[in-house]
């Protein structure tokens, strides 16, 4: 039988040197849009998929995936829509809150099935 | 510091939430089987061009090559337990029949194997060490 296509995981190389240049990694609003989006869409993944987890993007200088478990999913969505309400997009504000519901009924599915 | 560890906290940091930092790098066993594969592709490979001169031009060279064989399956049969060992050689030899249809290896218990590639041949050598460890 063939399998299924998997998502693309997002690869992404993170190179320094100094402590500063992280820091600037940390202040760059496109890494935190970047990062933040990629978890959304990882998190919808996990969802449709029914998985406890997700695999948020793949670092290879460190051989290493970035993988966030389903009871953090809430506290990922939390910071995407401060994020977005910087940001003034309010219709997404309303996509990640609905998202967000879907994570809570997800979860209580967990719980009663367990 | 190390820089796994700094990594971790800044996208602990952007995310607001814990992570796990999976290692899902190549391991010992990824090597082993890629190794294996390259070496039984070429055995495949050598086989198939014998017989591909036997059937193009006419020319029997088996009697040429049977001791370069008979080398390798020497190797195999050292290196593996038997029924491995036997797996592995009908892979070569007697996994295809004449139409391109796959044969199915069967072990001393009687169960039928399909082979369609060389992914599969290695899955079956893994399982066949398990059951070897449970002896």
């Amino acid at each position: 039988m063939a399998k299924k296509k998997e998502r693309d995981v997002l690869s992404i190389e993170i190179q320094y040197d100094e402590t500063e240049e992280l820091e600037a990694l940390i202040e760059s609003e496109d890494f935190h849009k970047l990062l933040l989006d990629e978890a959304i869409a990882t998190i919808k993944h996990a969802l449709t998929k029914k998985r406890k987890s997700a695999r948020v993007c793949y670092v290879p200088n460190l051989e290493c995936s970035v993988v966030l478990e389903q009871r953090n999913f809430n506290k990922v969505l939390d910071t995407a829509i401060k994020f977005y309400e910087q940001q003034e997009d309010y219709t997404q504000c309303a996509k990640l809150v609905k998202l967000k519901e879907k994570v809570n009924g997800s979860e209580k599915g967990n719980k009663r099935s367990n | 510091m190390d820089q796994k560890k700094e990594i971790k906290e800044v996208i602990e940091q952007i995310l607001g939430s814990n992570i796990t930092m999976r290692f899902d790098g190549h391991d010992e066993e990824d090597k082993l089987k890629s190794e294996f594969i390259k070496v039984m592709t070429a055995f495949e490979e050598v086989w198939q061009r014998q017989n591909d001169i036997d059937i193009k031009y006419g020319a029997d060279f088996s009697t040429y090559d049977d001791p370069f064989f008979r080398v390798i399956e020497g190797f195999i049969n050292f290196c593996f337990d038997d029924v491995a060992g036997e797996a592995i050689i009908f892979y070569i030899y007697g996994r295809k029949t004449d139409g391109d249809e796959i044969n199915p290896f069967v072990d001393p218990n009687g169960k039928e194997y399909y082979f369609n590639n060389l992914d599969e041949l290695w899955e079956f050598l893994l399982f066949w060490a398990e059951e070897m460890m449970r002896l």
